[in-house]
Order: structure tokens, then C-alpha cells, then sequence
């Protein structure tokens, strides 16, 4: 018979990889029907090209494994993009204070440390700033004001409970939220909130010597990292390719190290990738998704939650229910997106620690305090404003103030 | 952190048409987590998201080898995008599987797995006939018939003058291959 193989040695393997013309491709096959011998070597060629294709996917599979861990132990090596992306972190975190300084006199609403009588550094900038650029006779007036109000004792002592005087506007502000009022509330809720324990006394007389602070800008919220790596995910949406491609990846907690609590650096971070914010989410769409979070542990109407991950920051969002909204939904409230700045990220212990600058104006969206936490000898409160309380539930203790930044675990 | 890189397109499909096997590591530890969280929360474990993502690799590579492909989105996405579709396709296949093996009666032996322990055998005796092959016709051979790759790619990778040169040391070794194929099947059987 006269074989093609004859003539084309390597027909059979070019049969099995489609690589004949249509023409050749029917003659060949017309010649299989009645050739014995080319379908044995047919067979034979076939039996060859699946053998490689599959050693050839276990090698590489092999391979795979053993360049993996090449790479994970080998040095990085040098990167240039690598190094300038440190190169200008290094150089946001060396310009940090001057850029606060900076946004500080634009008179923008920043994260600044809160004194022992509840003022901030800029606040008592604009006060300053107030005061010079006052008219004569305001200034006057405030002037006699003081001199009046003050007993005529050391001028050293004078000066320093001046500057100790909360600014005018501060004042205007303190009339509008009031402290006593507050604490009554923080008595009330606690007294609702918190059952004693046969034999046990409750007094919480000391709530009265701690008022909350006015200027108090951050609202402060506590999820379980424990929770974090079992249930939560961060969902959003890679728009690359034709169709959005929806992702979820595990949150992961930041490193306290790096973080700390120093706000200019979460600044700073929030602000180098911007682009990764993701659509916002509702809590029912996270819920379908199997996400649950405790959203809300504040009481302070944090009602949905936006999880970003990105390979420098995890970048969280809160949204607020606010009654002046309560026209769009038939009085209900309505949860506006509003953005607050996150003032805090830090993961101690088990904890992340989450806090956000919120305006004072909000503090009375929803006056309720909530406890975060009851052991036997204590309750955590937290008031809104981002105070938080630790009551001792002995007869006769005083509460005292947590520093909002410190967790207490 | 260092470990995750974003890849551009067109610098990941140069470095793997220039053979630079490092690719294969960079791909899996950048995918690595995606995968897992995705094979875990669709009922797989690790082993599982491990095959997945090194099957989607291979596919990756394969392709990338072929003349006039090009990567229309980020190689996340299409890599996710193999992991699924390979992913949900293997899930069919178990439960067709379960399906059959829950049946009492069953008059056939099951066709698949058969066909899966000859394919096994077969891979393991041109493996053994690749590892005596040696070098360089194992690579040639590798690269020819499971990356796909051309003659003019596979003679700059492996040093040969021209695509004429490749052609015929392929036909050689592919020679030698059945030759050495052959004999191990003879060894084989003569043990049974």
C-alpha cells in the first residue's frame, strides 16, 4: 500500500495537531480506513502527544511549586519603582508635621490632640486668630469682660487662667451641648444598661467629674480582628477587563508597628491610594455576601460599613444615620453618605481599633451611650462624642475617663 | 508586602515569550491568597485552590506562547477568570462522580477513572522516557509539544542557529524518545 508516512514521516502527528490542510486532512483519513498499519502508528503518535502534554503539566506543575519558593525566599532585589515608591514615603512621613502645620492654619478640621480641658490646639489658633483680626471695640469689650470676671490677684496666675479660658466660640458651643446634660445621660443609660449582681451596690455619682469633652472630634469604634480573619472580607469590584470582576478578599489587620496611633501616618497612607475606595456598600448586600460586622457596638447610628483592602492601608469609611435628613424617609432618618476622615487605625491585642473625625454637630444625631464592655469589676461606656468610660461597679467608685486612643483590654 | 508586584500586561507575556521560568513563582505567590479565599468560600480546601491556581497558570503560560495573544485586562482578573471556570467544572465532575458511585447497580466499570489510570500510566512512562532523554531534547520536546511554542522561539531559547536547525533536532529527538518509550514499555511488561 502506498502510505503517506512514506512521504511525510511526521503526517500522523500533524493529523493529531490539526496542522494539515482540509484536503490532506480527508486523504489521510480516507487512507485510515483501510491502512492497519497507519492507525497503529496513529495510535502510537497519539498515545506519545498526550504523554508529553501531561508530563509536561506535572513538570511544570513541579515547577511552579519549586519557583514559588525560590521566590518567597529570595531577596527582592534591587526594584527601582520599589525604592522611589519608598523614596516618597519616607519623604511624606519626614514632611507630615510641616503639611498639619500647614493644613492647620487653612483652618481645616483635623485630627488634633485634645488637652486635659478638652481643648485643641486649633482651636485655641483661632482664637487667636479671632482676636487679631476682631474689631477694636469687640476686643475691648471681651477685654473688659475678662478684667471684670477676674479677681485682682498675680498677674503670672491671671495669665495663665486667660489662656486656660475656653475660646468664645467654644463657649457658644458648650451652651449648645451641655455636659451636665450629658452625664445625666451617661447616668440613665448606664443605670438601664447595666444589672448588679446580688449584693452589689451601684453608684455612679462619679460620672458628674467626668465630663465628656466638648471639643471631642472622633467617634470610636471596636471590631474583633478574631472575627476579622474568619468572617470578614472586603468586597468591591476590579473594573479591569470587560465586565467588573467581583472580588473578595480576607480584611487583614494592619500592623500596629507601622500604624501606632500616629494619625499623620494613617493621613498619609489613606491619602497615597486613593483611587482604591470602593462603592459603597449596603449592610443587606453585605449580609447576602455572608459578611457580618458589628456596626453597632457605638450606638452612635453607624449604620453601614465600607471595607477597602489594599496591599499599604485598609481604608474604612462611616456612614451615619442623621434625623436632619428625616424628611427623605418619612422620618425614619436617612443614612447619608458622608465620609469622615479615619482619624485612628490601630490593631492591639485582638482588637482593631478604628476612629473617625466626626463634627460636633453630629453628636446629637443620636444622644445614647452604649457600653462596649461589662466585666465584674467594670463597665466600658461610650458616650457619643468618642468618650469613653471606664465604671468601676463598686459603691461609692469613680468613673474616669479612658484615653479614646488606648484600648483597654 | 515587597511579594506583591502588579505585572503589566505586556512585561509579564515578554518575560514569559523569553522563558523566564521566575514568572511561574511571581504568579502563584501574587495569586496565591485570591485563589484560596475564593476555592475556600465555594467549598474547596488549599489542595484544591493550589491545583486550581497552578492549572490556570499553566494556562497563562501556554497561551502567552502562542503567536498573537494578548491580554485584554490585568492578569489577575484573567487568571481569576481560568480559576473559576476551572473550578466549577471540576465541582461538575465530583458531583457526577458521587452521582455514579451512589448508584447500587452499576453494569459498566467506570470508564473514567479507567481511562484516567491508563493516561497515568502513559505519562509516567514518558516521563521516565523524558528523564532518560536528558538534555537538551527534553526541553526541545517540552517546549515544541506542551508550551506550544515555535521553531524560531524554541532555537533562540535554546541557542539552535535557525528554525531549520529546530525542526530537525526535534524530529531526532522525538525519534529517540519513542526508541527509549518503547523500551521502557518492553521493561514493563516483562516485569508483570
Amino acid at each position: 500500500m502506498n502510505c503517506p508516512e512514506v512521504k511525510n514521516p511526521e503526517i500522523a502527528e500533524q493529523f493529531l495537531l490539526d496542522l494539515l490542510d482540509e484536503a490532506a486532512k480527508i486523504a489521510y483519513e480516507h487512507h485510515l480506513a483501510a491502512c492497519q498499519r497507519c492507525r497503529a502508528s496513529l495510535q502510537e503518535q497519539r498515545t506519545l502527544l498526550r504523554g508529553l502534554e501531561n508530563s509536561g503539566r506535572q513538570l511544570m506543575k513541579e515547577e511552579i511549586l519549586t519557583q514559588a519558593r525560590r521566590y518567597r525566599s529570595a531577596p527582592t532585589g534591587w526594584d527601582v519603582k520599589v525604592y522611589l515608591k519608598l523614596a516618597a514615603a519616607l519623604l511624606l512621613i519626614l514632611m507630615g508635621p510641616a503639611l498639619i502645620h500647614l493644613f492647620n492654619q487653612s483652618g481645616e478640621n483635623v485630627a488634633v490632640p485634645i488637652d486635659g480641658r478638652g481643648r485643641t490646639a486649633l482651636s485655641d489658633r483661632a482664637l487667636d486668630k479671632e482676636k487679631s483680626s476682631a474689631p477694636p471695640s469687640t476686643l475691648r469689650q471681651a477685654g473688659l469682660r475678662e478684667r471684670s470676671e477676674q479677681p485682682e490677684t498675680d498677674p503670672q496666675a491671671t495669665r495663665s487662667e486667660k489662656e486656660a479660658a475656653p475660646a468664645p466660640e467654644l463657649l457658644a458651643r458648650e451652651d449648645r451641648f451641655n455636659p451636665a446634660q450629658t452625664a445625666d445621660e451617661v447616668a440613665r443609660v448606664a443605670k438601664q444598661a447595666v444589672t448588679p449582681r446580688a449584693g452589689d451596690s451601684l453608684e455612679l455619682a462619679g460620672t458628674a467629674n467626668s465630663e465628656p469633652s466638648v471639643q471631642s472630634r472622633t467617634a470610636g469604634v471596636r471590631i474583633s480582628t478574631k472575627q476579622a480573619e474568619a468572617l470578614l472580607l472586603s468586597f468591591g469590584e476590579k473594573s479591569a477587563g470587560r465586565e467588573p470582576q467581583r472580588f473578595a478578599e480576607p480584611l487583614r489587620p494592619m500592623d500596629s508597628s507601622v500604624l501606632a496611633s500616629d494619625t499623620t501616618l494613617v493621613s498619609m497612607l489613606q491619602g497615597a491610594r486613593p483611587g482604591v475606595r470602593q462603592p459603597v456598600q449596603s449592610k443587606a448586600q453585605l449580609g447576602s455576601m455572608g459578611l457580618t460586622i458589628e456596626s453597632d457596638t457605638t450606638g452612635h447610628g453607624a449604620r453601614f460599613w465600607q471595607f477597602s483592602l489594599d496591599t499599604l492601608s485598609v481604608l474604612i469609611e462611616l456612614r451615619l444615620l442623621r434625623p436632619e435628613y428625616s424628611d427623605l424617609n418619612e422620618g425614619e432618618g436617612a443614612a447619608i453618605a458622608e465620609s469622615f476622615r479615619l482619624a485612628t487605625l490601630k490593631s492591639g491585642g485582638n482588637l482593631l481599633w478604628m476612629q473617625w473625625d466626626v463634627p460636633p454637630a453630629l453628636y446629637h444625631a443620636k444622644p445614647e451611650a452604649t457600653f462596649l464592655k461589662l466585666t465584674s469589676s467594670q463597665a466600658v461606656l461610650f458616650v457619643p462624642g468618642g468618650q469613653h468610660y471606664a465604671i468601676p461597679l463598686q459603691a461609692g467608685a469613680i468613673a474616669r475617663p479612658l484615653h479614646p486612643f488606648a484600648p483597654d483590654e | 508586602m515587597a511579594l506583591i508586584k502588579l505585572f503589566p500586561q505586556k512585561q509579564l507575556l515578554n518575560r514569559i515569550r523569553a522563558n523566564d521560568r521566575s514568572v511561574l513563582g511571581e504568579l502563584f505567590v501574587t495569586h496565591e491568597q485570591m485563589v484560596k479565599s475564593y476555592i475556600a468560600t465555594h467549598g474547596g480546601t488549599a489542595a484544591d485552590a493550589q491545583d486550581m491556581l497552578q492549572e490556570a497558570i499553566i494556562v497563562v503560560w501556554q497561551n502567552a506562547c502562542k503567536d498573537g495573544f494578548a491580554l485584554t485586562c490585568k492578569v489577575s482578573t484573567y487568571i481569576m477568570a481560568i480559576v473559576k471556570n476551572k473550578w466549577r467544572s471540576e465541582k461538575r465532575s465530583r458531583t457526577r462522580l458521587s452521582t455514579d458511585e451512589s448508584l447500587s447497580e452499576r453494569p459498566d466499570p467506570d470508564q473514567s477513572s479507567l481511562d484516567a489510570m491508563i493516561m497515568e500510566e502513559e505519562a509516567s512512562g514518558v516521563r521516565r522516557a523524558l528523564d532518560k532523554l536528558g538534555s537538551p531534547c527534553k526541553e526541545l520536546l517540552l517546549l515544541y509539544y506542551f508550551e506550544h511554542r515555535d521553531m524560531k522561539s524554541i532555537g533562540k531559547i535554546l541557542g539552535f542557529g535557525n528554525a531549520d536547525v529546530v525542526k530537525s533536532k526535534k524530529y531526532q529527538c522525538k525519534q529517540r524518545l519513542q526508541a527509549i518509550l518503547a523500551q521502557i514499555l518492553v521493561e514493563t511488561e516483562s516485569l508483570e
